[in-house]
């Protein structure tokens, strides 16, 4: 792989990020050279399948990470590209015309977790929630388990008893403080 | 959510749909006045469950060993059937997301009376492993009536057969009301289906 | 159109063979299918065995279990009277509970089906609630080879015993950050040890502080409750330990090792800087006698809340029996320094050499002072009660502990007989191996009735001190030199004791020995000395079996004094006597700034 890093490295501003396996590597693009790149490795390094587009939320530094992974069918490697995006601002160029499913991944993306891509087909379809009218919830900010108390009640009857506090009411009343 | 005459608005229709559904509420089942023809019809009610064929959750993979030559569910009456208006069973199979849970209302809605709910696994009770999930309802009876639970995760088939034997058992009985509850406390079912779901775009009630 | 033949059309009907086979159906489904042997069911809990430590609710990744109070079960020490509620609305049966169980307690059957129209009786309490397969023989335990608790110590550093007889440095080196970790670790913070700590220090709270590294919010949680957190991560009893749920299955957690870790981690300089105490002056006077545990434990708290406090103390330095009575093998003085020296800071004015009743007298510390505490400790040394017993070569273990603390001689010769089985007699006898005697330790019963902290016997065992027990002392004599002594005692047998108490020993009159010896170390018992109280005070005070009566923050009847310590408690160890200053200034409080009594 190392060959392929080099040859990017030269056409493009990427960087590797770490090789984590003899057939799997990440390297980081700037958001705006990514479709040239990406579209480098499809049509010029075999890099012809798109195994899928994730983002992960690094809320501590404020940023998306997008996660675009390629595989390569004859030599059966995979390359990982990380787009870094701005969490207030999140907003990437489509990549549809390159991988129709591009879209749908897009469209995932958007719905949970706010990310734009401008041009995408059915971008703001719902994908699988409906009627969604919270924050995206995916994203870090959004606290699961106080929305569900809110919003979807549960049996009456749990409550659960501190030992700790049992235990000083019971045994030693008044003692320590 | 009710007009003047007591109909339901269907405010999530589009004007231009507004006719193709009734807006009439559906009104509780009485029983036969005579005890023994009731009682007659209770029996056979519960010798023909009918399932209807919607696989809600992961649960539903149980119902295919239930149907085949081990456990023979057949030779029970039981039997799946492809469309909400010929069944009478309505196995909620474990988690139902809010999404889901729309089609559930929707399918419970239309099938015909006498019918009944069997709620699979924990899930249906009490949210289980999908307690703290932004999508998934915790617990079935707020939004449709349950008749018998069983809990497990997920239950075996033969849990799933003892809670069949239990649904008969009430079913003779006369004590299977689940549906007459959803009648009479429509108001509060109904109140509880909108909370979750955001996106009513179906008449109220769906005949 | 091909011809067809015979054998197409009969073939269909092959298949009528099969009627004669016996059918894949089960005829009774239900009950021709039990679970598989561990088959993971429905849960069982053997409640006696259970303590309550809420360690399955909190693995419990769905929520699903409830600590809840269960009838005719109270909370005691090592039990927190609570159980586990299940919630099958939850449960996953991942088994996970089983799995971290601490007791063992919990299993599951192998029967899966449970079928109701009213979900609420899903919520059940195993073990309370019977259920049909409570006595279910099999289903899924723990394998006993494989657990998720870790139940090992790391090996604590020690000096071997031939090294530690030729020093009085500190046998136990303490942790390495590693080991300190991985101990830390094996806490699971059920807080069932808090009770049991007579001074109810927040012990997973300060372990947590090793996992995560924190060391100067670790010493702030100890210095809530104990400011001789120096000291007791060495010498104390660690009753913690007996009740840590992990001893269960395995070695307790070393919850004393590790509250020495935090101390051992924080220079004194650091002390002030880390603590942070502001004091605000509240005008008011409260007296100290005793700077012992109990004492400065006492003028500690009382100084927090503001009061002004003296302590009068009767030695040369603070510490009580810390410094006197334990030798500094176990308890260097820089590390009792260390605290000592941290509670002085805040303010306290401490009159060393001070005995009260000679060089002031009691009543005016309690007309000058708005509260009296005074924890005195057991300082005089019971009697053998054996005939020849005032010989001069008979010596108290107290004298010898306290003459070798002050780097004195105890002139103890070369071949010294101990009597006694507590930890005095130990600490005696392991000094006197240190400064090159050879030990006798006799003692009335057996080993395993011995008072003493089973470490201390065993480190005695290892450092050559002869045990020899059931030996009853019946005479002390002259020897023929003026430097020996001769005492004759009488191997014993263990009775059974009718009335179900431990088995007492009786002396067999055939079987006496006569031994000499350079010297007699009694170490057997101490009582307290109350020569310095008035009259009219002492009229006041109420004890019982030789301890004051005290409330439950130290307050006698007399609402202006309050004891604490060895005196007052029953268990009469170090962190009593701390956690007594610590009620007692609680005491002081109430009564002073509220102006009500205590309960």
């Amino acid at each position: 792989m190392k060959s392929l890093i080099n040859r990017l490295t030269e056409q493009f501003k990427v960087s590797l990020e770490k090789q984590t396996k003899s057939d799997l590597c990440f390297i980081r693009v700037n958001k705006d050279d990514a479709e040239q790149l990406i579209r480098h490795c499809r049509d010029h390094e075999s890099y012809t399948h798109l195994s899928f587009l994730t983002a992960i939320d690094r809320i501590e530094d404020n940023k998306f990470t997008l996660t675009y992974l390629l595989h390569n069918y004859q030599s059966h490697q995979s390359l990982g590209v990380h787009v870094e995006l701005d969490r207030e601002n999140p907003v990437m160029h489509s990549l549809h015309r390159l991988w129709g499913q591009m879209a749908t991944y897009q469209r995932e993306l958007k719905e949970i977790y706010g990310i734009e891509f401008p041009g995408s087909p059915r971008l703001n379809d719902e994908f699988f929630l409906e009627g969604w009218d919270q924050i995206p919830p995916m994203r870090k900010e959004f606290s699961t388990v106080e929305f569900c108390e809110e919003r979807f009640p549960i049996r009456e009857g749990r409550q659960s008893t501190d030992a700790k506090q049992t235990m000083k009411v019971e045994i030693y009343p008044g003692r320590g403080e | 959510m009710k007009n003047e005459d007591n109909t339901f608005a269907n405010n999530g229709l589009l004007p231009e749909e507004m006719d193709l559904f009734c807006n009439a509420r559906p009104v509780p089942y009485e029983p036969y006045s005579i005890e023994v023809v009731e009682k007659f019809f209770n029996w056979m009610r519960a010798n023909s469950l009918w399932i209807m064929a919607f696989g809600t959750g992961c649960g539903a993979i149980e119902l295919n060993p239930l149907m085949t030559s081990r456990f023979d569910a057949n030779r029970y009456g039981i039997q799946v059937r492809p469309t909400p208006r010929q069944s009478s069973v309505f196995v909620i199979g474990g988690y139902s997301s809010v999404k889901t849970l729309k089609r559930i209302i929707r399918s419970y809605e239309q099938m015909q009376g006498p019918k009944f709910v069997l709620a699979l696994g924990i899930c249906t009770i009490n949210g289980g492993m999908y307690w703290d999930s932004y999508n998934t309802i915790k617990r079935l009876d707020h939004y449709i009536p349950v008749d018998v639970y069983i809990t497990g995760c997920m239950p075996r088939p033969e849990a799933l057969l003892s809670g069949f034997f239990e649904l008969k058992r009430k079913i003779k009985a006369g004590e299977c009301d689940g549906a007459n509850r959803y009648v009479k406390n429509l108001d509060w079912y109904k109140d509880n289906q909108k909370r979750v779901i955001k996106k009513w775009d179906m008449p109220d009630y769906n005949w | 159109m091909p011809k067809m033949k015979l054998k197409d059309i009969i073939s269909p009907f092959y298949v009528w063979q099969r009627s004669f086979e016996k059918p894949y159906t089960n005829n009774k489904p239900i009950d021709e299918r039990p679970g598989a042997p561990s088959y993971r069911g429905f849960h069982v809990n053997d409640i006696e065995k259970c303590v309550g430590c809420g360690t399955c609710e909190t693995i419990c990744m769905n929520n699903a279990i409830d600590m809840v109070p269960v009838e005719n079960l109270t909370a005691q020490v090592g039990d927190s009277g609570l159980r586990p509620r299940f919630d099958y609305g939850r449960c996953c049966w991942c088994a996970l509970c089983v799995d971290i169980c601490t007791t063992s307690s919990l299993r599951m059957s192998n029967e899966y089906a449970w079928v109701t129209d009213n979900p609420d009786d899903f919520r059940f309490t195993p073990g309370v609630d019977e259920k049909p397969w409570d006595d279910h023989p099999l289903g899924y335990r723990r394998d006993p080879d494989y657990s998720l608790l870790k139940l090992e110590r790391p090996a604590m550093t020690m000096l071997s015993a031939e090294e530690g007889l030729n020093s009085f440095d500190e046998v136990v080196h303490g942790f390495t950050p590693e080991q300190a970790i991985v101990e830390a670790s094996r806490c699971v913070e059920c807080n069932i040890c808090v009770a049991t700590c007579p001074a109810h220090m927040n012990i997973p709270g300060y372990i947590k502080t090793i996992r995560e590294q924190d060391f100067e919010q670790g010493l702030r949680l100890l210095y809530e409750t104990n400011p001789f957190s120096s000291t007791c991560g060495r010498i104390c009893t660690h009753r913690c330990e007996d009740d840590c749920v992990i001893s269960h299955l395995g070695k307790p957690l070393a919850i004393r090792w590790l509250k020495r870790y935090i101390t051992d981690q924080i220079p004194a300089e650091k002390y002030q800087q880390i603590l942070q105490h502001k004091i605000t002056e509240n005008g008011k006077k409260v007296a100290i006698v005793g700077a012992g545990p109990g004492g400065l434990s006492a003028a500690y708290f009382l100084r927090l809340k503001g009061y002004q406090v003296s302590v009068y103390e009767s030695a040369e330095k603070a510490g009580g029996m810390l410094r006197y009575g334990v030798p500094t093998y176990r308890l260097p003085d820089d590390a009792l320094d260390k605290d000592i020296d941290y509670i002085l800071s805040l303010g306290v004015s401490i009159h060393y050499q001070t005995t009260v009743g000679k060089e002031i007298d009691f009543q005016v510390l309690y007309d000058e002072n708005d509260a009296v505490f005074f924890s005195t400790g057991l300082n005089v040394p019971s009697g053998l009660r054996i005939k020849g017993e005032d010989h001069p070569r008979v010596l108290s273990g107290l004298q010898v502990l306290c003459d070798v603390a002050s780097q004195r001689d105890p002139g103890v010769g070369k071949k010294v007989a101990v009597i006694g089985g507590g930890n005095v007699a130990m600490d005696a006898a392991r000094v006197c191996r240190r400064i090159g005697a050879e030990v006798t330790i006799l003692y009335r019963r057996r080993i395993e009735d011995m008072p003493a902290d089973p470490e201390e016997i065993e480190e005695a065992q290892a450092e050559k001190c002869k045990f020899v027990t059931q030996a009853i002392p019946g005479l002390i004599e002259k020897a023929k030199s003026l430097k020996q002594v001769v005492i004759q005692w009488g191997e014993a047998e263990m009775v059974a004791d009718d009335n179900g108490g431990r088995p007492r020993p009786v002396l067999q009159e055939d079987k006496m020995h006569t031994d000499s010896y350079d010297c007699i170390i009694s170490a057997i018992g101490q009582a307290g000395n109350y020569s310095f109280l008035p009259e009219d005070i002492k009229q006041q005070l109420v004890s019982q079996r030789g301890k004051f009566t005290v409330s439950n923050h130290q307050q006698t009847s007399n609402t202006k004094v309050f004891i604490g310590g060895d005196i007052a408690n029953k268990t009469a160890d170090a962190i009593s006597a701390i956690a007594d200053g610590q009620n007692a200034a609680i005491g002081i409080d109430e009564v002073l700034s509220l102006g009500m009594g205590t309960k």
